[in-house]
């Protein structure tokens, strides 16, 4: 793979609810074996580059391209190209996880024996190979989560595209969440991670891109956004989003409820 | 409407705060709701929302319902004794509102959303039970009004003014007693059930309450011309007794001067009832009750450890996919539909009782003529060919589980279709096809064959493959042109009316069936139409193959 060639361009993406601008001519490059966190406020537009990088919205202005394809053009390939676990995501749970692996991997058109062969040994390395055939209705929210994990990468994607992986997930797995980003990234593959957790954001990722009001408003490794050396990720983040929002005050919130 | 009923019930505030109700509580709680109820959500993911499906449904409801009343009716005007018209009047009434009670509003009351919601809050048991029960009542008053209308109407032309007001005063008292027994039932078997056999129960319930309307339209005339053929009154009528609707009645016997002592029990009885109905309802329902809700929530839960399958071992359904399905997209969509419908509850406890239809219309075929023997029975029906009705009548079924099959209480996980690269939907949709066919069509017809062929002789095979084939083409159809979503992609409560086009499929299936009936004699005909009809099927699914449908793509919302 070519690593100064970038995986994911995207410029001057444009994008309306009716009146209403979400995005706001968002210009990106992505490259190979990137891991980038990509943190805003609510409402800034996060969810919608997401969905636009799946392949879920077709009606933006300006052109994404992922891997030299058009998106606007064929969707298909670049969803095949994609492994995607959105927030809080629900799976069918009266299916088991290697019922719902299968499933899932045949969505992507992969094989019967690959398919189980993977799924065994992904469920394995995650701790859930006890489960394998109970039913996922009994599963706790973290077992879930790793199920969906497993099916965003079970087709050995190019791109991961992760929504607050790690909500539901306790510590030992949170461990294991960040090791296997660093590890994808090593292998190559780029990693796109959308997080409101400023502490992990600031340790998984090595370039953090900031969008508020539906343009990016820094982009850079965590090193270079620092102003000063004791600066951390939140710290920047309120900084820079925080100046709307100026009046609220935890004070505030005390005194009305007193 | 809604609201009125709501004002009727807190006018009596002061009753219920001595009871031990938060009024206050009530009132925000049942408001709440119905304001709920008022913005049902739309599924995310779905596009081509009918803009008002709502009114219309319950409009059609509304109609159903007053052709029901207009049945009830007929006990009033028929039967001179209004005693009697009105013991079996309640009697129905209060049969039709609990059963109604029972399987419509199992979600109302088995709402597991108050268990995060409302109990965190200091919100005390008899408030909560109380809420429940009263917005129980608001929704069924909307099936009540049509249901008794037409008989009110009649009454407060036909009786004098004390005798109709005694009936409306009885009517209320009848929805009064259904709705607090219905939940005294659901108390009484939350405490001794497990929650499983308690999911079960219902459904049985459920079952029992389509085949009881079944019957009642097979037997309700025969039953008609014996009360308006004989002289009849509640005295001879025993069976009555023992009916609550009886005992409220009684209230008209004693409107025309009748104090027997017979009346004055069943007066007695009825009041009774009614006080016991508030008491134990307001009394059974603790914190047990809301525990085992939250229970409910967790599903069918397995047998601890069940390996559902083992290694090694191919499981039965794997078997059909591999001889029936190409594509890993198909195989796809063939192993959802088969897992899925084979596991979820609300699926089966809709399908079941459609089903249920089936053996009884079966039993009614040799019951039809008069005092013959068995063997005549089924030389009659061999010979006119209604046998082949069943056949038709299984492909309800076919219907019933396409529409079925797009709804699921999980229709968030869908968000997966969309993410995948999914080239062709139609080969996704094939396997669905092809999924529910087999399991849920075919293994009625293998149970004909076995059946028919004994009883009539080698001749009906063919009718059977015939009828066969037609379901296939009717399942290619209906999933062309009526199932417009991905499986388990639809939210259960956007319950989009279907019912005119449903019925317009029904009667083209009446149809082609009486005309199957009209050439069944012919058998060579039969074997050159089924041919047909199979080649037509087979192409049929390699069209689908192909279809790319448009309706099923993302929508942004």
């Amino acid at each position: 793979m070519d690593v100064s060639k970038p995986i994911i361009r995207i410029s001057n993406l444009r994008k309306s609810y009716g009146s209403k601008e979400i995005l706001k001519g968002i210009n990106l490059d992505i490259y190979p074996g990137q891991v980038i966190g990509y943190i805003g406020p609510n409402g800034a537009g996060k969810s919608t580059t997401v969905k636009i990088l799946t392949g879920l919205i077709n009606d933006f202005e300006g052109e994404v391209f992922i891997n030299d394809i058009d998106i606007k053009e064929d969707p298909l390939t670049v969803k095949s190209q994609i492994g995607y676990v959105p927030e809080n995501a629900e799976l069918y749970d009266v299916l088991t996880p290697m019922e719902y692996l299968d499933f899932v991997g045949k969505l992507y058109g992969m094989e019967d024996t690959l398919i189980q062969q993977r799924a065994q040994q992904l469920l394995k390395a995650f701790g859930l190979e006890e489960n394998l055939n109970n039913r996922m209705d009994t599963f706790s929210k973290g077992m879930r989560q790793k199920v969906l994990l497993i099916s965003g990468i079970i087709h050995n994607p190019q791109i991961i595209i992760l929504d607050e992986p790690l909500s539901g997930l306790d510590a030992n797995a949170v461990i294991i969440v960040k090791e296997l980003i660093s590890l994808l990234a090593k292998e190559g593959k780029t990693i796109f991670y959308c997080s409101h957790m400023m502490d992990v954001v600031e340790k998984v990722s090595d370039r953090i891109m900031l969008i508020s009001e539906g343009n990016i408003i820094a982009d850079g490794s965590f090193e270079q956004l620092k102003t000063n050396q004791s600066d951390t990720l939140e710290q920047i983040f309120s900084k820079l989003t925080g100046k709307e929002d100026g009046n609220i005050d935890a004070s505030h919130i005390i005194s009305a409820i007193r | 409407m809604q609201k009125l009923t709501l004002k009727f019930i807190l006018l009596f505030s002061k009753l219920w705060t001595s009871i031990g109700i938060d009024v206050a509580q009530l009132r925000i709680i049942i408001e709440t709701k119905l304001t709920i109820d008022d913005r049902r959500p739309l599924a995310s993911f779905t596009k081509n929302q009918n803009k008002k499906p709502a009114k219309n449904s319950t409009w059609f409801q509304f109609f159903i319902f007053s052709l029901m009343g207009l049945m009830f009716l007929s006990f009033v005007i028929i039967i001179p004794d209004k005693f009697l018209a009105t013991s079996l009047f309640l009697t129905f009434i209060l049969s039709i509102l609990s059963l109604s009670l029972i399987t419509d509003f199992s979600t109302i009351l088995l709402d597991n959303k108050d268990q995060y919601i409302i109990l965190p809050r200091p919100v005390n048991d008899k408030t909560v039970a109380f809420s429940r029960i009263l917005y129980m009542l608001i929704k069924i008053s909307t099936q009540l009004l049509p249901i008794t209308l037409p008989a009110l109407i009649y009454v407060f032309i036909s009786w004098n003014i004390f005798a109709a007001s005694m009936f409306l005063v009885q009517i209320v008292i009848a929805a009064l007693i259904a709705v607090f027994f219905v939940n005294i039932f659901y108390s009484l078997c939350l405490r001794f059930l497990s929650i499983q056999k308690f999911k079960d129960t219902i459904s049985y319930i459920q079952i029992f309450f389509s085949i009881f309307i079944f019957l009642g339209y097979q037997i309700g005339p025969r039953v008609m011309q014996s009360f308006t053929e004989g002289e009849n009154s509640i005295y001879h009528l025993k069976l009555l007794w023992i009916s609550p609707g009886t005992w409220i009645a009684s209230f008209q016997a004693m409107l025309v001067k009748d104090f027997s002592g017979l009346t004055l029990i069943f007066a007695s009885l009825s009041i009774i009832l009614l006080i016991v109905a508030i008491l134990g309802s307001s009394q059974l329902f603790s914190k047990d009750f809301n525990n085992k809700i939250a229970q409910l929530a967790i599903g069918d839960s397995p047998v601890k450890k069940e390996e559902l399958s083992q290694e090694g071992k191919i499981s039965f359904y794997k078997k059909i996919e591999k001889i029936f399905t190409n594509t890993p997209l198909e195989k796809a969509g063939f192993s959802i539909i088969w897992l899925i419908t084979s596991r979820s509850r609300e699926f089966k406890m809709q399908l079941y009782p459609t089903m249920a239809y089936l053996p009884i219309y079966f039993i009614f075929l040799f019951l039809q003529g008069k005092n013959n023997t068995l063997a005549e029975q089924i030389d009659r029906v061999n010979t006119s060919g209604l046998y082949i009705m069943i056949f038709y009548l299984s492909l309800f079924t076919v219907l019933t589980v396409f529409q079925l099959i797009t709804k699921s209480e999980k229709y968030k996980a869908a968000w997966i279709y969309y993410a995948a690269p999914i080239q062709q939907t139609g080969e996704l949709m094939s396997g669905v096809l092809k999924s529910a066919f087999l399991k849920y069509f075919v293994p009625f017809n293998l149970i004909f064959l076995i059946i028919c062929v004994p009883l009539f002789g080698a001749h009906v095979t063919n009718d059977i493959l015939l009828a066969t084939a037609i379901g296939g083409i009717e399942s290619v159809l209906v999933m062309l042109f009526l199932v417009k979503s991905f499986p388990f992609s639809q939210s259960i409560e956007n319950g989009k009316s279907r019912t005119i086009i449903n019925l317009f499929i029904l009667g083209l299936l009446a149809l082609v069936g009486y005309l199957h009936i009209v050439i069944h004699e012919y058998e060579i005909i039969i074997w050159v139409i089924t041919i047909i009809a199979w080649i037509i099927f087979l192409i049929m699914i390699k069209y689908l193959k192909k279809e790319n449908w448009k309706s099923l793509a993302f929508d942004d919302n």
